[in-house]
């Protein structure tokens, strides 16, 4: 590996970095398709700024774009507020409007200027050691690494410094009101964030990538854990890891590196998606398996508990081949719930009647007498208990 | 360009007719399907869906090798509904809401179709221009084919959206109404989801990813505001479509600089700026209308009811008179007062004196204190409310 190699995923990591402090209350906010409007209503901005000082390398490009990008959130907070639209659609026609502005403005005043598709939405990472700083003769490394070193401390300085007023405002906002902090404005500099991060990282990685940097990572987190702090740090660390991994999987199959690093982003999140603990979808399709077993364990047993009480004809009600009729069951399934019961010895089976032994009636009876949520949280408890013995 | 010689053009141009017909047919087919899409608040549906289809279509290009519309279109209507598939898997199983879950079925689903096209581009020989347009989107350069593609897909789908109107009407609505009368709901939704990804992926080649999405939000919440029949919404949806289309095409047939597909996103957006400020009943200009008169007649009884206790409060209170000025105090500076002794005036309540003071009639009192009962009886219940 290359320096130039070295630098680019440096780069990266950087870029990463940078998004995913903003991002991380995006998606605790529900707000994370304002990366994706902001990302591209960044546009008119721009050129209007390009109109104004004529220079593409001017650092008053980023300033336009940004404020670009704020305009979008007042027009899209000024047309959710009429409450003649929901928030997503009044979002769905601001950004369009501005980037349709934007291209309009491109292709009628600077026509010659021809825009690739691939360094929109993806801009070119890869080129990106080669744009140097150079003080004083001096070559003291690419441009990217303080623009976006830059971003990042800002990022940083500014959530830790409103730290707990961005935790009080993404999860109680009328709790943050009562003690006097305005959500207005937390959310106006959050979006300002967002803005200049969008602008700052779309030069080296596209709007598409923003998009993905901004969200993949913290809902990743997300599924991982429960305290802000915790998630910040493990988006922190799944991000950068896997933007990392992902630019040097596009050096080795030789692609677009920012189209790498979203799919390795992309295929983390579907990994921690299947199989985070508690609540990946592999484990939740488990635990609801397991509940049904358990609801229909204890249906059984109240079942038999009731025949026994009322001693009628127990030998046709609480005979093996009733149940599935009875509890409309399928035939496999009953003789499966049956012998999982006989194993707890809950039941026993004589002559192919089914009687409760004492501790089957316990629980029955305990059944009975609990709510549905208090049988659940019982049994789980009674499960581990037999597991114990 | 006069309107005369467009007309003309649309009739005689073969160009500027595939332009018009395509941006319209466009216009108007996304604007019906898209109000089922606003209706059950996924407007930006659009959005996650138009970025997912490029994986499709570069597996359409690596499978067949060349450029064709209806496999491109098939291709990219299977990707957009895997990545719908995916969005409602995250949004039912998991605790990460809509908002991210689209976000990242839209850059997981397009940073892999670029994977692929990067894939595509380093395979010798092949005619691969064109599938970035394919997502950029070329409204200038439709032709005939994509034209019949448009009303052909943009038909079928309209068919379908006929035959089951009332269960998509009912489902769109109320969910569980809808499961309590007996239909499947995860297949209207399904097939609800298909018919909006089919209108969103016949025009991406034509307008574009981000262009598209606003096709599909636009129209139906322009029409919105002027109805609240889901039949009516559903013609002015596809009405405002058409007709941004059409000025699209005309503004950029007229000026050769402007491109089609942004001009038609400017229009739709401005069709529905006038729609919130100018329609009737819900629009702003309306609302303010109504506050104003609202606040006009309120005004008319805070002074009516000053009236009756500034002359309770004196001895003789059938001859007693007020001037302006106590009024106006008594009513905390609103503006206005004059102008609601005017009215009263002009309905028999009150009377000015020749000294410009003035005085209730007859009728006033008995207008007051009405009012005043009312006023103090729903003092009372709010009061008992509180307890």
């Amino acid at each position: 590996m290359q320096t130039f190699h070295l630098e680019i995923i440096v780069i990266a990591v950087l870029t990463t970095a940078a998004c995913v402090l903003p991002g991380v209350f995006l998606v605790l906010n529900r707000m994370s398709l304002m990366s994706e409007g902001i990302g591209h209503a960044n546009l008119p901005g721009v050129v209007i700024a390009f109109a104004i000082v004529g220079n593409i390398r001017s650092p008053l490009l980023i300033i336009g774009a940004a404020i670009a990008g704020l305009f979008m959130v007042y027009l899209v907070n000024l047309l959710y507020k009429t409450k003649l639209m929901k928030e997503d659609a009044a979002l769905g026609i601001a950004f369009p409007f501005l980037f349709s502005i934007g291209v309009i403005l491109i292709s009628a005043k600077f026509g010659n200027v021809h825009i690739h598709a691939n360094s929109v939405f993806l801009g070119q990472i890869g080129l990106a050691p080669l744009d140097r700083l150079v003080i004083g003769g001096m070559d003291i490394g690419p441009k990217s690494f303080y623009i976006m070193g830059g971003v990042l401390l800002i990022n940083s300085v500014l959530l830790i410094t409103f730290f707990k007023e961005l935790k009080l405002t993404s999860f109680d906002k009328a709790l943050a009101a009562a003690m006097g902090i305005s959500s207005a404005i937390i959310m106006y500099s959050l979006m300002t964030c967002v803005s200049i991060t969008a602008v700052a990282a779309f030069d080296s990685v596209g709007a598409v990538l923003v998009v993905a940097l901004m969200i993949a990572p913290a809902a990743s987190a997300y599924m991982l854990c429960d305290h802000l702090n915790s998630m910040v740090w493990i988006s922190l660390l799944i991000g950068t890891l896997s933007s990392a991994a992902g630019a040097i999987i596009g050096f080795l199959l030789d692609i677009s590196i920012s189209a790498a690093m979203v799919s390795t982003l992309g295929l983390v999140f579907i990994v921690i998606l299947l199989a985070a603990p508690h609540r990946g979808l592999i484990p939740h399709f488990m635990h609801s398996k397991k509940q049904k077993f358990i609801f229909a364990e204890y249906l059984y047993l109240v079942h038999l508990l009731h025949h026994s009480c009322i001693d009628d004809d127990t030998d046709f009600e609480c005979n093996v081949h009733h149940f599935d009729n009875e509890l409309d069951w399928e035939y496999h399934f009953t003789e499966k719930i049956a012998n999982r019961l006989l194993k707890r010895s809950l039941i026993k089976i004589n002559d192919q009647i089914c009687f409760l032994t004492d501790k089957g009636e316990k629980l029955a009876r305990q059944a009975m007498q609990t709510d549905r949520l208090g049988l659940l949280a019982y049994s789980l408890q009674e499960k581990n208990k037999t597991e114990l013995i | 360009m006069s309107i005369l010689e467009f007309l003309h053009n649309v009739i005689f141009n073969y160009t500027i007719r595939n332009v018009t017909l395509g941006a319209f047919g466009l216009g108007a087919f996304a604007g019906i399907l898209g109000v089922f899409a606003v209706l059950r608040k996924q407007s930006l549906l659009g959005d996650a869906v138009s970025h997912s289809t490029l994986p499709g279509v570069a597996v359409a290009f690596l499978l067949i090798g060349y450029k064709n519309y209806v496999i491109f279109t098939i291709g990219a209507i299977i990707a957009g509904l895997i990545s719908m598939a995916f969005f409602t898997l995250i949004i039912n199983n998991t605790r990460i809401k809509s908002d991210s879950a689209l976000g990242l079925s839209l850059s997981i689903f397009f940073g892999m179709g670029l994977v692929i096209t990067d894939f595509i581009k380093k395979l010798p020989g092949q005619a691969k221009g064109g599938l970035e347009s394919y997502i950029l989107g070329q409204a200038a350069t439709i032709v005939q084919e994509d034209v019949i593609g448009i009303f052909g897909f943009g038909i079928f789908s309209l068919i379908i959206l006929l035959i089951f109107w009332k269960e998509f009407k009912l489902f769109s609505f109320d969910k569980d109404f809808c499961a309590s009368k007996g239909f499947n709901s995860k297949i209207l939704e399904s097939m609800l989801t298909t018919i909006i990804v089919i209108a969103i992926v016949i025009g991406l080649s034509n307008v574009g990813v981000i262009l598209m999405a606003a096709l599909i939000v636009a129209p139906a919440t322009a029409a919105r505001q002027w109805t609240n029949h889901l039949s009516l919404m559903a013609i002015l949806a596809g009405l405002f479509g058409g007709l941004s289309g059409i000025i699209g095409a005309y503004v950029s047939s007229t000026y050769s600089k402007i491109p089609t597909g942004p001009t038609i996103v400017v229009a739709i957006s401005v069709i529905v700026f006038i729609s919130i400020i100018f329609a009737p009943n819900r629009g702003l200009l309306f609302r303010w209308l109504k506050t104003f008169k609202n606040k006009r007649r309120i005004l008319v009884d805070t002074v009516l009811i000053d009236l009756l206790e500034y002359a309770q409060g004196h001895e003789n209170k059938f001859a007693h008179s007020a001037p302006v000025s106590v009024l106006k105090i008594m009513t905390h500076g609103e503006v206005g007062v004059k102008k609601s002794l005017k009215a009263l005036e002009k309905n028999g309540m009150v009377k000015k004196l020749p000294n410009n003071e003035w005085k209730l009639t007859k009728k006033g009192f008995i207008t007051a204190e009405k009012l005043e009962v009312l006023g103090n009886k729903r003092k009372n219940s709010q009061k008992t409310g509180e307890k």
